[in-house]
């Protein structure tokens, strides 16, 4: 069973179509990476997967149940989506940390925060915030971040806010995780660490969506890649078939630009 | 059937508002027979002291049904509005409103039954304060100008005063014998009589809060005269003040030909409690308490005893 | 020596009664209006359009009229048009200026917190959104500390102006300090016609000023340990 299937998403920004009849299916642990322009929709896509965006048209499902149906008002209640947004984690291009916690408070808040919904969190408060304390460090550790923990954001570099940013998405558990363009915000010297911890999540078999711009990443990390221009899937395929041979003209033309950096 | 409904539900609401508004009726109509009888009862039990006055006073707060007097004697308390205004209402140095209005205020008060509670006011709001019944007479020095007793109803005059123009002590002589104060800037209280009288003799005047703020303009250079009440210029400058260097010449009545001013107790318009203040006056004055009381504040020249 | 003369004494205890007058009036406004602030801001930004209008209409009211005539209208209004009236004691005049004083502080404030709250990046409400935090826990885990940090200088300036506005109450006669300066022009416990107690009450306004900018300049440094 697939762990994401999307149906025939649309979205208008007033008269503009942003996204246009887009569907796609992913299996759990699979690695998919959205590539294209700038204002191709690659954005919004991954916006309207977290609930920041309602699509106006189509369906969404996460193993097999339905999170999202534009035909059906009852689907799209304010209450139910905070929970159904925990399926997916986000991390931003500009990072978004919250400034006024540490790196390991970023990680655990939306946890701690989480856990006060469950039955017995009264007696155990201590034991289950230790507990989350103490995930939160594992996750910093795999990050490369435990000697930063204590830090606050602006007392990080670039990427090693984005590493916490990851953990922080990670720390919830979701079915699949997004990123929109996780290293476009960053000096160039800097993006290497950050795809670094992208590829060994990837080989831990983490279902992740990867919208970026580092073509040969793409072709290296992912099992699959989608091409999207005006809001439309232009082809779809496994990464180095797309990346390396791709069908479609407007593909063509695309790669060639960003040839540079492949 | 639905329309049968809404026709149900209006009718009921309708009953139920009517129901509403005539108990309320009745029960306010009951309240103030019960009121004006204790009225009646505490005139009763003055009546035997003060015969007519207490008669009479009953026999109007039944007629108009709002009677102040019975109000004051509802809340218990005579609230006087003043300001600090010596020697007619001052703090003694226990804090304590003394003064010659202040005494025969206490004195009103305890003939009607109540206590006197003295609250200082801003002396242009006193309209206001008397209307939205903060306060319920305004008993303070008050020249009965026109604009006085337009807006209020105001008692007999009690005691004469009149405007007088305070300059620098050194300057004193270029001011004597004045007809006119044309060309100069004179310092008054707002609103005050002696705005009034000022302007009459053509001169520029500085409105300012009070009178005492009158006489900080003269020391200070920024007006080259003040005109105060002569009661208070009597009080406030020369010996032992910050105005020792200030001195009044002028007497602003005599200087227009007009008569003296008089004092007067302002009170509501329409209130009753005019003539029990008129009454009781009358009374004090022939028992010689008016005159006990002015001498202690040596306004035994001042005060009117007709 | 003057400062223990009796005239320096008694003038000194009158002024400190009407400090406390003072110093009432400035903490019953911040603790009033503080909070209300908060929720007219909320109303300021309502996605309700007739609150939204509502709440932005009676800002341009209450800043565009001057704090003086809005005392005056909240305490002589409702008796001159036999609605009730506050009491002509202090009791009276000091809950009336209060109001007074914490409506027109409250809208105040509210422009200040709608500023800080919208300069707050959008970003950090969506992060807290994707990571299925409710919005009240946005508001107070994410958003509220960021948005007190931005808001901290323009709030001081706004306080500092509050402690000199409490000035503005004797013009009901409520019996705060330039009142009570006043009072020895006039005459007051025996002392007539004196003007330095008027000048002398700044000495007060700058002690306090003083205590309460270095209160504020410690909370800014307090939030210095983010950015």
């Amino acid at each position: 069973m697939s762990v994401l299937e999307v149906k025939n998403i649309e979205k208008d920004f007033g008269s503009l179509k942003v996204l246009r009849d887009i569907s796609f299916d992913m299996e759990k642990g699979e690695d998919l990476a959205i590539i294209g322009s700038s204002g191709s929709g690659k954005t919004t896509l991954l916006r309207c997967l977290n609930f920041l965006e309602t699509p106006d048209r189509g369906s969404i499902a996460v193993n097999g149940e339905c999170l999202f149906d534009a035909a059906d008002p009852s689907s799209v209640r304010e209450s139910d989506i905070r929970r159904k947004r925990l399926h997916f984690g986000l991390v931003f291009q500009s990072f978004n940390l919250f400034p006024q916690y540490t790196a390991l408070e970023n990680v655990t808040l939306a946890r701690k925060l989480l856990c006060r919904e469950d039955p017995g969190f009264k007696q155990h408060k201590k034991e289950i915030f230790e507990q989350i304390d103490e995930e939160g460090m594992e996750l910093l550790r795999r990050m490369g971040l435990s000697e930063r923990a204590g830090h606050y954001p602006h007392q990080l570099s670039g990427g090693q806010q984005q590493r916490v940013a990851i953990a922080r998405a990670l720390e919830l558990h979701p079915d699949i995780v997004c990123f929109d363009e996780p290293t476009s915000a960053l000096d160039p010297e800097l993006t290497g660490e950050v795809l670094k911890v992208i590829r060994s999540l990837a080989e831990q078999k983490t279902t992740m969506i990867i919208v970026t711009h580092e073509m040969a990443f793409a072709r290296d990390v992912a099992d699959r890649v989608i091409f999207m221009d005006e809001g439309l899937i232009v082809e779809q395929g496994p990464a180095r078939e797309v990346i390396e041979a791709p069908r479609e003209e407007r593909t063509r033309q695309f790669l060639s630009r960003y040839g540079g950096k492949g | 059937m639905k329309k049968r409904m809404i026709c149900a539900l209006v009718l009921a609401a309708a009953v139920a508002l009517s129901a509403c508004g005539s108990s309320s009726e009745e029960s306010s109509a009951s309240q103030t027979e019960a009121a004006s009888e204790t009225v009646a009862e505490a005139q009763e039990t003055e009546a035997s002291a003060e015969a007519d006055t207490s008669a009479e006073s009953a026999a109007e707060a039944e007629g108009s049904g709002e009677s102040d007097v019975a109000y004051v004697q509802d809340k218990g308390s005579l609230v006087v509005g003043i300001t600090n205004f010596e020697p007619m209402d001052y703090p003694d140095a226990d804090g304590n409103w003394i003064g010659f209005d202040a005494d025969m205020a206490k004195a009103f008060a305890e003939s009607l039954g109540v206590e006197a509670e003295f609250i200082e006011i801003n002396w242009d709001y006193k309209v206001m304060e008397l209307d939205g019944r903060n306060i319920d007479c305004v008993w303070n020095g008050m020249t009965l100008t026109d604009e006085v007793t337009a807006s209020m109803d105001t008692s007999v005059p009690y005691c004469e005063n009149a405007q007088v123009l305070v300059v620098p002590a050194d300057k004193a002589s270029e001011y004597e014998g004045l007809t006119s104060l044309e060309g100069l800037n004179v310092a008054v209280e707002s609103g005050s009589a002696g705005e009034d009288a000022a302007e009459a003799l053509g001169a520029a005047t500085v409105p300012v809060l009070t009178q005492a703020d009158t006489l900080m303009e003269v020391s200070a250079g920024t007006s080259d005269a003040a005109v105060i009440d002569l009661l208070m210029a009597g009080a406030m400058i020369g010996e032992g003040t910050s105005y020792e260097d200030l001195t009044f010449t002028l007497n602003l009545n005599e200087a227009q030909g007009l008569p003296s001013e008089q004092y007067g107790v302002g009170f509501r318009q329409g209130s009753d409690l005019v003539d029990a203040f008129n009454e009781f006056w009358a009374q004090k004055v022939e028992d010689g308490t008016v005159l006990e009381t002015a001498t202690v504040y040596g306004l035994q020249d001042a005060v009117i005893l007709e | 020596m003057f400062f223990v003369s009796d005239e320096f004494l008694t003038v000194v205890n009158a002024l400190n009664t009407g400090f406390v007058k003072t110093l009432q009036l400035f903490f019953v406004t911040l603790i009033g209006a503080l909070p209300l602030g908060l929720v007219i801001s909320f109303g300021s930004m309502s996605r309700f359009t007739p609150l939204r209008l509502l709440c932005r209409a009676m800002v341009w009211i209450i800043r565009g009229t001057p704090l003086i005539l809005q005392i005056i209208i909240i305490y002589y209004v409702p008796g001159l048009m036999k609605i009730f009236t506050w009491g002509g004691g202090e009791t009276g005049r000091f809950t009336a200026v209060s109001v007074a004083f914490i409506i027109n502080y409250a809208f105040y404030f509210s422009e200040i917190y709608r500023g800080g709250i919208q300069g707050v990046p959008v970003g950090q409400q969506e992060a807290g959104e994707v990571l299925g935090m409710t919005g009240w826990q946005i508001f107070f885990h994410i958003k509220l500390l960021q948005m007190i940090k931005r808001i901290v200088p323009p709030m001081s300036n706004e306080v500092i102006t509050l402690v000199k506005d409490t000035s503005l109450a004797r013009v009901i006669a409520l019996q705060e300090i330039i009142w009570m300066g006043e009072s020895f022009m006039k005459g007051n416990q025996g002392y007539a016609g004196l003007i330095w107690p008027l000048f002398f009450t700044a000495v007060y306004y700058l002690f306090f000023s003083g205590i309460v900018t270095l209160l504020l300049g410690m909370l800014e440094r307090k939030l210095e340990y983010f950015r």
